[in-house]
């Protein structure tokens, strides 16, 4: 006891001169680190042509790049300012426009739209830093001028927007707006491949539900996850056998794969499209027939991917997620990018669905589906019948009747393939 | 040190048989009139009080079609209270107690309705009991139908409410039968 009680006595000296040595060596790095990380940088010209006024700006240098004190902002455009550090965001408004930053975030929100910075938005001591391209490329829309930036002068130069000219705008827009009508310009963008490559390589399935979770059950106990699988392994067989594509399934067997790491596998799975398979399901058993959703938002405005995307910031400071829990986070609303292509997916299958079944067709609709959200491709959901009611429940015991679901899956896969290859052969 | 610990547990006795009286007391007098008052099972031990009021107004529920289809508006009657909550309450309630006509129920049987809050926002949240979820019938089409004959409900009679966040047992959940996202607010939609 005594010996070991020495020694220990013996290893402490040192031990703790080592943590006093540390604790310098950290406050001296604190130091240098603070003073780097406030380093003033370089001077910024911004000049207002239409009144001639003439203001300095500078910049400060965080892990080497250029960043702007907010508040230095502030002063020379004017701007009101609203930090909401519960949910890390940073409001600017001029007059009656409004931008939202977000701590730690490359995101800004102007109006209903999504933009990314090539940099964060940066915390120090209390402060709040934008990169300097904010002023060029944020704060045009912001204020309804134009800003042009020389470099070589180091200079900013503000002046009322003409008619008909806008800057070229080099951000990557997501508009998080489910508009049905929009233009078709933009249906085909992510579908556009380069040459003689087909642009349907990769289909994943999405069996709904399984394992503890067993989706709804039919009048004589028919579960939702079964009947199911076997029409994806049964479309599986189809697609891999007959058209040579590459199929995932997000579950080969009855087991429980939460929602959002559906879409990650069929992101992870480069997939070309995404069809989730599911049975419908009613209080009422004669509700029947057939129904292809794709993705709408749940909030008419745009408040849904402000609280989502508030909701990621909250996660993505939480120090104990892992990487990937934060990739899903980050794929919450990515699948909006896709929504124009989804849908023609979706009335692709609906009109295979309505063309070879004798069941009754419920039509193409659009909800806030959980599974579809984080897919970075064309996503869609199928309800293939309603096992609550009697007449369907049975059909779907019948082995020939769920061959008959996967070949309308086939089919809609086929449709879908023939048109988009069509297109990215052209280009 | 024995005498003052038995004096001691005396007055530990004494102070529970005081509390066990009061509670009998309690039980006896305050649960009968508890209980004519829950006729409904909606009505449970920790659904909100809602205070009555002489006046009525009339709200518009959404109820699911029998095809689940597209929900319908059936007229009903709750108190005019003086507080906003308490109508919500109420109107959540008798969305829970379901249609008078032959129009389907949008919440699963059993479900309780366990407390409603307002933020400045305009959201509304509505915290449901488990059942919500583990009494669901399962469904795309079901699930639709929940979600929207709560949120259409609430946007369509009290116009301070925008949209609306559904919450279980004080949380928020990813999902109610596993097709919508229901861990953020919805605004109303003609289904
Ligand atoms: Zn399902």
């Amino acid at each position: 006891m005594l010996k070991n009680g020495k020694r220990i006595e013996k290893l402490k000296g040192p031990a703790v001169k080592g943590i006093n040595n540390l604790k310098y060596k950290v406050f001296i790095f604190i130091l240098l680190f603070s003073s780097l990380v406030l380093a003033q940088e370089n001077q910024y010209q911004i000049i207002f042509s239409e009144s001639g006024k003439r203001e300095e700006i500078l910049s400060e240098k965080i892990d080497g790049k250029e960043y702007i004190l907010i508040d230095n902002l502030q002063k020379i455009f004017f701007l009101g300012k609203n930090l909401q550090l519960t949910s890390k965001k940073i409001d600017l408004s001029y007059k009656d426009k409004k931008v939202s930053f977000f701590i730690n975030s490359n995101e800004v929100r102007i109006g209903s739209q999504i933009r990314q910075l090539s940099l964060p938005v940066r915390e120090a001591q209390k402060k709040y830093f934008l990169p300097l391209e904010v002023i060029n490329k944020i704060l045009p829309e912001l204020l309804t001028k134009e800003i042009n930036y020389k470099k070589s002068d180091k200079t900013f130069i503000v002046s009322d927007k003409k008619a008909g000219l806008r800057s070229k705008d080099v951000f990557t827009t997501i508009e998080p707006k489910t508009t049905i009508d929009r233009k078709n310009d933009n249906k085909k963008k992510s579908l556009v491949l380069p040459s003689n490559k087909p642009a349907i390589y990769t289909v994943v399935l999405d069996p709904g539900h399984g394992g503890i979770d067993p989706g709804a059950i039919g009048p004589t106990g028919l579960k939702e996850k079964n009947v199911v699988l076997e029409i994806a392994l049964k479309a599986k067989k189809l697609l891999t056998n007959n058209l040579g594509i590459n199929v995932v399934l997000t579950r080969e067997r009855d087991e429980f794969i939460p929602l959002r790491k559906r879409a990650a596998i069929a992101n992870n799975a480069k997939a070309d499209l995404f069809i989730s398979i599911h049975v419908n399901a009613s209080r009422r058993q004669y509700a029947n027939g057939i129904e292809v959703y794709f993705l709408s938002a749940a909030m008419d405005d745009d408040s849904r991917a402000v609280a989502a995307f508030e909701n990621e910031v909250v996660k993505y400071e939480k120090k104990d997620k892992k990487a990937s829990d934060i990739e899903f986070t980050l794929w919450d609303i990515v699948q909006t990018e896709h929504i124009q292509t989804s849908r023609v997916l979706a009335s692709i299958l609906g009109e295979q669905l309505k063309k070879n079944l004798s069941m009754r067709n419920r039509g193409v609709k659009a909800a806030p589906f959980l599974v579809l959200e984080g897919a970075n491709t064309p996503s869609i959901l199928v309800e293939m019948g309603f096992i609550t009611n009697k007449q369907e429940e049975s059909n779907m015991k019948k082995e020939s009747v769920l061959a008959g679901y996967a070949q309308q899956v086939f089919n809609g896969v086929l449709a879908f393939k023939s048109k988009y290859d069509a297109q990215g052969g052209k280009k | 040190m024995a005498k003052k610990s038995g004096g001691f547990n005396f007055i530990f006795f004494g102070l529970i048989i005081i509390l066990m009286i009061g509670a009998g007391i309690y039980f006896l007098k305050y649960l009968p009139k508890r209980s004519k008052n829950a006729a409904k099972p909606v009505y449970s031990e920790t659904a909100p009080k809602i205070k009555e009021s002489d006046e009525k107004m009339k709200i518009s529920l959404y109820f699911s079609s029998p095809d689940d289809e597209h929900l319908v508006v059936e007229s009903r009657e709750i108190y005019r209270t003086s507080s906003r909550i308490d109508q919500v309450k109420q109107a959540v309630i008798a969305l829970i107690e379901g249609s008078n006509k032959d129009l389907d129920p949008i919440i699963p049987e059993g479900t309780v309705l366990k407390e409603v809050f307002l933020d400045k926002n305009g959201t509304a949240y509505v915290d449901f009991s488990i059942e919500l979820i583990k009494n669901h019938p399962g469904g795309s089409s079901g699930e639709i139908m929940t979600v929207y004959g709560i949120v259409n409900t609430l946007c369509a009679n009290f116009s301070e409410i925008k949209n609306v966040q559904i919450l279980v047992e004080g949380k928020e959940i990813e999902t109610i039968s596993g097709h919508l996202d229901t861990r953020y607010p919805f605004s109303m939609k003609n289904i």
